[in-house]
């Protein structure tokens, strides 16, 4: 037979190259009247991820509540308050999905992934487990070891980069850590959690995000079913940079410092794109997995070139603030002079190779959206942080090179640092 | 706390205060604390230091830079209980069965010598009863029948019969004649000559009460029943051969060659039970 004769093979190549790329299908976005922002975009994929973040972060913690988001994090699963927690995580794992709950200094929020045709089942235990949470005190008194375990777990990064934020931003609730201490675990109440939870998790403070969701349904979800309360919430104080610095004596031969200065605001896009630069231009290390090291570019990548000592570019942003620099690994010999260096390098930057740069910024931004449960979830971030879709990624096509340096001399004029090990060679902060 | 110290030949006791000669260490508990090792930049080849500061500085995307995710269902946890202790119960178990590795076979007798001995001893005193009830009953069913015993003793008013007069009832199938005698009869009854009888019985043998003689009313000649008040003694007459009875039953003139039968019989309060069993 003719069905598959070669002529027609190749002709169905050629219709196929000529017609139009595919594009991917925009975002779509509703804000409803209760306040509740409702996204979703249709990838096509067979798993649907859907979000529900809160602003809610650890910055939102008075004064004398560290560690309180961390156990809310940490009781997600728990009772809500209409249905039983057991009942909920245990009928939506029956329908296949795998629930993460998360938080950063800004939000606080639940993903939930699972595949599309169990989405209904799946939103409304989405709902139920993050909005809705009831705190009940002998649940909260069976999470705790959980807290002693996720400290136990800790790696040395994750404490460094807790300590670059109390140094940057000194005692402004963007120095809230992301992690309840020793003595704050169990500090709290559920009483303090609940009313912690009705000021924080109201539909103006949150989004409904949904990757491979119809958004007719997450709209009408967030319309009609979703249990939140229809408030607007008060907006976070500021927090600004103030500078300064942390050291943590800690085991080992090497030291872990994170040097960092004023970055880009989360909902600034020609800021973060111009960042994006920076800190592609200054190196990062290899992206690809097993890479080797050297094939890493930029300012900071002679400084591995020496063995011993590995340095990385870094970008952090938060609402209204953000961090730009480098994170140190050194033994205890060669770590001042590489604290010098990149302190040098970063106060000295000059943008060449602009184009590579944003080639390499572009790249690295696309490389991370290739996951779509780590997009969705940055993804609901964004749009609480007032950021369109795409809005960066497009933004660093404009950018110039005197933008990429006056963010450099922005973070280089005021710089804080944060040590952990051995740090007895560290250099201080008046010793950059 | 007082203590006592010896030191050569003299011994004095501390009420309160420390012991000075003691060595000073003594007592101080040294806590040992654990050392955590940071094994995550332990290696420091190139590769690993760039790897280790790589991944978290440019892992994720900018958003999720800084975040910490908790898995709600990622794992399954099995809660294998292992800080619950098992009491000791070897004060409450029998002594023979504290040994573990003997199997309980070998101690099974003497566990189960209460049981068995309630069983089968209590049990087969409870049975052999219940068997013995059993066979009373059979064997009870095949005996005379409760309302033929009822017959074999009849009450007799005494109040029923007037002085002088005889009575005649029916008792197992014969008649038996009840007769209240006067004083004149009892003393011609007992003035008679025992030897002149032809079945010698002095009247005291046939009668417990004097005024009251019981006697089955079968002549003891053929069987026929003799009239009561007639005949030439003052007692009964038998019409079919002609015999003559006294006023204590005995045989005086005719072919019979016994006295009538006395029957076994009881006074009781104000009747005569004859035929009492």
């Amino acid at each position: 037979s003719t069905m598959l004769s070669r002529q027609a093979v190749r002709s169905a190549h050629a219709a196929a190259r000529s017609a139009a790329p595919a594009t991917k299908a925009p975002e779509q976005s509703t804000k409803l009247p209760s306040g509740l922002t409702v996204a979703s975009v249709e990838n096509n994929g067979p798993v649907a991820h859907l979000v529900l973040a809160f602003r809610a972060g650890s910055r939102y913690e008075n004064g004398q509540q560290a560690g309180l988001v961390h156990h809310i994090r940490n009781m997600v699963g728990s009772d809500s308050k209409q249905y039983g927690g057991v009942q909920l995580v245990w009928s939506a794992a029956a329908a296949g999905s795998e629930i993460h709950s998360f938080s950063t200094p800004d939000y606080l929020g639940v993903r939930l992934s699972v595949p599309r045709d169990s989405s209904t089942l799946a939103l409304s235990v989405l709902g139920h487990i993050a909005a809705d949470p009831a705190f009940k005190e002998w649940e909260l008194e069976d999470v705790l070891p959980t807290l002693k375990h996720d400290l136990t777990y800790l790696r040395t990064s994750d404490l460094v980069f807790e300590d670059i934020r109390r140094a940057a931003f000194r005692n402004g609730s963007l120095s809230h850590p992301l992690y309840a201490s020793d003595f704050t675990i169990g500090k709290y109440s559920g009483d303090e959690l609940r009313r912690f939870a009705s000021s924080r998790l109201v539909a103006g403070q949150a989004v409904l995000y949904g990757a491979n969701i119809e958004h007719e349904r997450l709209r009408g979800y967030g319309d009609v079913h979703a249990p939140l309360k229809a408030e607007s919430g008060s907006s976070a104080a500021a927090s600004p940079y103030k500078g300064g610095e942390w050291r943590r004596e800690g085991p080992g031969s090497l030291a872990h410092v994170v040097i960092a200065g004023q970055g880009a605001a989360a909902g600034d896009a020609a800021g973060l794109a111009a960042q994006a630069v920076l800190v592609a231009s200054l190196g990062a290390g290899n992206a690809l997995k097993f890479g080797a090291p050297a094939a890493g570019r930029g300012t900071l990548a002679g400084f591995s070139k020496q063995g011993d000592v590995g340095v990385s570019a870094f970008e952090q942003t938060f609402e209204g603030e953000g961090l730009v620099g480098a994170y140190v690994l050194a033994s205890s010999s060669r770590v001042a002079e590489a604290v010098k260096g990149v302190a040098r390098a970063l106060k000295t930057f000059a943008a060449d190779d602009l184009e590579a740069a944003k080639k390499r910024a572009k790249m690295d931004i696309l490389r991370k959206a290739a996951h779509s449960a780590d997009a969705a979830t940055s993804r609901s971030m964004e749009i609480l942080a007032g950021l369109k879709e795409g809005a960066v990624l497009a933004a660093i096509d404009n950018v110039t090179g005197s933008q990429v340096e006056s963010a450099a001399k922005k973070a280089s004029s005021n710089l804080s640092i944060a040590s952990y090990g051995a740090i007895a060679n560290v250099p201080y902060r008046d010793q950059l | 706390m007082a203590s006592l110290v010896r030191s050569g030949s003299t011994a004095s006791k501390i009420i309160c205060g420390t012991n000075q000669q003691l060595p000073s260490n003594i007592g101080a508990s040294l806590a040992a604390s654990p050392k955590t090792v940071d094994v995550s930049s332990a290696s420091t080849t190139p590769y690993s230091m760039q790897k280790a500061v790589t991944v978290p500085a440019r892992q994720n995307s900018l958003f999720t830079n800084n975040i910490a995710v908790k898995g709600v269902n990622v794992t399954s946890r099995r809660l294998a209980h292992t800080d619950v202790s098992f009491p000791d119960f070897s004060k409450y178990r029998r002594e023979s069965t504290l040994d573990a590795s003997k199997p309980a076979r070998d101690t099974e007798d003497p566990r189960r010598a209460l049981p068995v001995a309630v069983y089968y001893g209590v049990g087969g005193m409870m049975s052999l009863w219940a068997g013995k009830e059993v066979i009373q009953t059979m064997v009870a069913y095949k005996a005379m029948a409760a309302d033929q015993r009822a017959l074999a003793s009849i009450e007799i008013n005494m109040s029923d019969i007037p002085e002088g007069q005889t009575k005649t009832f029916e008792w197992r199938g014969k008649p038996v004649f009840v007769k209240h005698r006067t004083k004149a009869e009892i003393a011609r009854e007992k003035s008679v000559n025992v030897a002149d009888l032809r079945h010698p019985q002095h009247d005291d043998e046939r009668v417990q009460k004097d005024e009251w003689s019981v006697v089955i009313g079968v002549c003891t000649h053929l069987g026929c029943v003799p009239i009561a008040n007639s005949g030439d003694f003052g007692g009964y007459y038998c019409p079919c051969h002609g015999s003559h009875y006294d006023g204590s039953g005995r045989i005086r003139k005719g072919p019979a060659p016994l006295n009538l039968h006395v029957p076994a019989y009881a006074f009781k309060d104000s009747s005569i039970v004859i035929g009492s069993n």
